[in-house]
């Protein structure tokens, strides 16, 4: 049967991580022994739409299952590590490394060592897309703080937006922390790969660090998590986000990567997501513990479960998609539990029907019901904000600025990625003022259309102007 | 002969075909691969040729062709119980889908798959000696069946003027929402239908989901929504595939519901509304059985009761119900219809019966009605569209699939109007 493919890409350190982790958990919820990439169960295929994500050589049931994945790094130990630990899993030449490094520096991975690498990189997504019956979308995993994920990463989804128009790509971009950080020049290693987010990504889920060390430490009750702990939760996210193009039926239609996109993006510069995931027992406690659909609900939308430093409920939700796993019997519960909680939710004026439901029979491997929100939420200013004010700290003294400069960046290019994404604050501003209208204005009659906008004291930019801006 | 084509298209369209043929199959005594069962009363006095095409075996092939731009529930349905029944050549399944946006059903990957589909269509219509017409089921909210299907309405009365088309038209429910682009898929649908198709039954899942629960005592999950559609289906074309007086065909159809050029939207509603397997234990007396067939609640749309009028009302009783029961009762249930003051005192109201009821069911009722409060449907939808339009949201999924604002908009306009026409006939 023909389906929608995803190419995964994981880049850098962090990205490389989160990858591995993820491989090795839709192996196991399809099936596929993680070592060998054979069927668990000999002679029978893997559960699921399981070529969405993998590929096989053949007709046949006897061959391995091949990750669609490409991983790159830009220094050789990440990469080292997943060859010996998954044995004949990934295709070997989709795991390119090189031994210098980006040392933390964004123009090293854009322009210095990204671009020689580039060639070979383009050539295996062309293998890879080639494979494909269709490009359901591309999935790029990078970290922004270090310089291969956000230099590397946003050359490679300018690039691949230029060859591949048509594919939808998606990034899912972790932000860095504090409390996590290897690199001290990460505000502008992220504010420079937010500009090509901004403007070639179709949409961008951030994972912020800062959040999820706070979820492993509230909600996984570990004293001081890890980078491992944060990126077991993002797996977890991104395997609930991906379930429903990985298991599809009869009554669990496939969601597409393009259509969580068209539900989610209401307006092209509108596409940074976050996501949250429920339910956060300890992965140590999920055997014995379960949490009640309401419950999962509730925390869904609260603040302190977010993967993102933020308060969404403080905010604007433009659209939100809920994805449930394992829940079949219970959804009458959970749509009637959703359907409550939508309306405590600061919803868009303008965007009525910004929800999107999706289900999937089988369950996750750490949990047997679980659910992720993925929404659209203008409380990502705040995130991004955040990350602004550290770079303006660094640039006022222009501290590490030489690091940049000697890689061929000038100092008004760096002045203009720091005024694009202060230009993607203000949309979100904008959305959040624009949304909280109030609705009377369009209660008026079908017939004579009203045109909101015109009649609104009208603010320095308004919603109409954010529609070609990008 | 007057055979009908059914045309399942996107992912609820083909869900509901799978109900729908299930329940058809046992109406004229078939096997879910469409051989006669031993001993089989109903396929003696049913015309089967309305809904098959029989091949040398003497087994019965439906006349259906099967579109989706997902291969999922297509591919559960050639797996299951019923793989042995359609034919192979009907069925296109293609990838990517629409991704919820009716511009990429319409335009993107309508444009590739139609010529496909179309011809598909016509060998099926070639196997036919009379052809009176297509029932096509899709719902309006989504791509595929939103998109694909408005694309799938122009080339057939494009390429069959003459003959009558019915759609089934699952329509975004007030509460529950699948998608954010709902509203556009919606109105850009139902311009088509409103252009191109002679009669339309909005089906709107709160509607069914309510009268699931109330009836079922338990959560329903979507095939009982489902199967209530495919009772309605299955009803609606009893009068096509059984003995009887009244609509025993499309085009009687369309005369006796639609008194205005473009009102045919109608509502439908079922009765007794029983969980699988109790439909055969109550049988309701008549009057009982009337009064729930035009129960309010009991219909499948979001109709505005309070402010409309009934246009016009065809009622099927099937099975254990005598001519006589409905003669006498006629007068009171006319009565309880708020009909529009200037249909005649006995105009409006069609009444038939037809001896097979539907598997399982002593007795049933079908309402098809055209109501002008479901003008409040389609204000809805249009309310929704101009907030988001206005303000730009999601347009450029559509202008980037060669949907302009100046198309959508001029939908729109003519949805409005449907529903002022609705509402100026009240």
């Amino acid at each position: 049967m023909k389906v929608n493919n995803t190419i995964v890409i994981s880049i850098g350190q962090a990205g490389n991580q989160i990858a591995a982790s993820f491989w090795k958990t839709i192996c196991q919820e399809h099936g596929i022994d993680p070592m060998s990439g054979m069927a668990t169960t000999q002679g029978t295929p893997p559960r699921g739409n399981w070529s969405s994500f993998f590929s096989q050589l053949g007709e046949s049931n006897s061959g391995s299952y091949v990750p669609r994945a490409i991983m790159i790094d830009l220094e050789p130990s990440v990469i080292d590590n997943v060859k010996s630990t998954s044995g004949s899993l990934f295709n070997p030449a989709n795991l390119i490394s090189r031994t210098e490094g980006a040392g933390g520096n964004f123009a090293v991975g854009y322009s210095g060592a990204g671009r020689e690498v580039l060639p070979e990189v383009m050539s295996r997504v062309t293998y890879e897309i080639d494979k494909c019956d269709n490009v359901g979308g591309i999935i790029i995993i990078h970290a922004t703080g270090g310089g291969t994920g956000s230099g590397f990463g946003a050359l490679l989804i300018e690039s691949i937006k230029e060859k591949y128009p048509e594919a939808p790509v998606l990034s899912c971009a972790v932000l860095p922390s504090p409390q996590v950080s290897s690199v001290v020049t990460e505000p502008y290693n992220t504010v420079f790969a937010l500009n090509s987010l901004r403007r070639t990504a179709d949409a961008c889920l951030i994972f912020d660090n800062e959040a999820l060390f706070e979820l492993a430490h509230r909600k996984w009750n570990i004293e001081s998590p890890t980078v491992d702990d944060l990126n077991l939760l993002i797996t977890e996210a991104l395997a609930g986000i991906t379930a429903s193009m990985r298991f599809s039926g009869f009554l669990t239609v496939e969601i597409s990567l393009r259509e969580l996109l068209t539900n989610l993006v209401p307006q092209p510069s509108l596409h940074f997501l976050m996501c949250a995931f429920a339910p956060l027992t300890p992965p140590d406690r999920s055997k014995f513990e379960e949490m009640g659909i309401e419950d999962m609900i509730k925390s869904l939308f609260d603040n302190g479960s977010v993967f993102a430093a933020c308060s969404p409920m403080e905010g604007r939700f433009l659209s939100t998609a809920v994805l449930y796993r394992g829940i079949m019997e219970d959804k009458p519960l959970a749509d009637a539990s959703l359907a409550a909680m939508r309306e405590k939710l600061p919803l868009t004026y303008w965007i009525p029907t910004a929800f999107k439901i999706g289900y999937v029979e089988q369950s996750g491997i750490s949990h047997r019901k679980s659910m992720v929100l993925l929404a659209n939420n203008t409380e990502i200013a705040r995130v991004l904000d955040r990350i602004c004010h550290n770079f303006d700290k660094l640039w006022q003294r222009k501290a590490f600025a030489n690091w940049y400069l000697n890689e061929g960046m000038n100092e008004e290019q760096i002045v203009s990625f720091r005024a694009s994404a202060q230009e993607l604050i203000q949309s979100y501003q904008v959305a959040e003022e624009s949304g909280a209208k109030a609705k009377t204005q369009d209660e008026g009659t079908t017939s004579t259309r009203t045109h909101a906008v015109d009649d609104r004291r009208a603010p320095s930019v308004s919603l109409r102007d954010l529609v070609d801006r990008r | 002969m007057r055979e009908i084509l059914s045309i399942h298209v996107g992912q609820c369209g083909n869900q509901i075909a799978d109900r729908f043929w299930r329940l058809i199959l046992r109406e004229h005594g078939l096997t879910d691969q469409g051989t006669p069962k031993d001993g089989s009363s109903a396929a003696s006095n049913a015309n089967m040729e309305v809904f098959f095409h029989k091949i040398r075996d003497g087994k019965y092939i439906p006349r259906a062709v099967l579109v989706d731009l997902e291969p999922g529930v297509i591919a559960r349905i050639e797996s299951g119980d019923m793989s042995q029944l359609f034919d192979e050549s009907s069925i296109v399944r293609k990838i990517p889908g629409a991704a919820n946006n009716w511009a990429r059903g319409y335009n993107v990957e309508g444009e590739r798959v139609i010529d496909q589909v179309m011809n598909v269509i016509d060998n099926a219509v070639e196997k036919t000696k009379g052809l009176q017409g297509f029932l096509l089921t899709h719902s309006i909210g989504g791509g595929s069946g939103s998109g694909l299907g408005s694309l799938i309405l122009e080339r057939l009365r494009q390429a069959y003027p003459k003959k009558k088309i019915f759609t089934f038209s699952v329509a975004p429910s007030p509460v529950i929402s699948d998608s954010a682009v709902e509203p556009y898929n919606a109105i850009l649908t139902l311009q088509r239908i409103l252009d191109h198709a002679d009669g339309a039954v909005l089906l709107d899942n709160e509607a069914l989901f309510r009268i699931a629960k109330a009836k079922l005592n338990r959560s329903p999950n979507y095939m009982d929504l489902n199967h209530i559609i495919a009772l309605i289906m299955s009803s609606v074309t009893a009068s096509l595939r059984f003995p009887g007086k009244l609509n025993t065909d499309l085009s009687e159809f369309v005369t006796n519901l639609v008194p205005f050029p473009g009102n045919h939207f109608f509502t439908a509603s079922f009765a007794p509304m029983r969980a699988p397997g109790q439909e055969g234990q109550v049988r309701s007396n008549f009057p009982d059985l009337s009064r729930e067939t035009f129960s309010q609640d009991n219909f499948t749309a979001a109709i505005d009761w309070q402010q409309g009028v009934y246009l016009a009302a065809s009622a099927l009783f099937r099975g254990d119900v005598k001519q006589k029961e409905v003669d006498e009762n006629m007068a009171s249930i006319r009565k309880g219809l708020n009909f529009a003051s200037y249909m005649p005192a006995a105009g409006g109201l069609k009444i038939g019966v037809a001896e097979t009821a539907p598997e399982g069911f002593a007795s049933s009722g079908l309402a098809l009605v055209n109501h002008t409060g479901i003008a409040a449907v389609f204000e809805r939808l249009v309310t929704q569209f101009d907030i988001m339009f206005d303000n730009h949201a999601y347009t450029h999924w559509y202008e980037a699939a060669g949907v302009s604002r100046d198309m959508m908009a001029a939908s729109r306009d003519a949805i409005a109007n449907l529903a002022k026409s609705y509402r100026d006939a009240s």
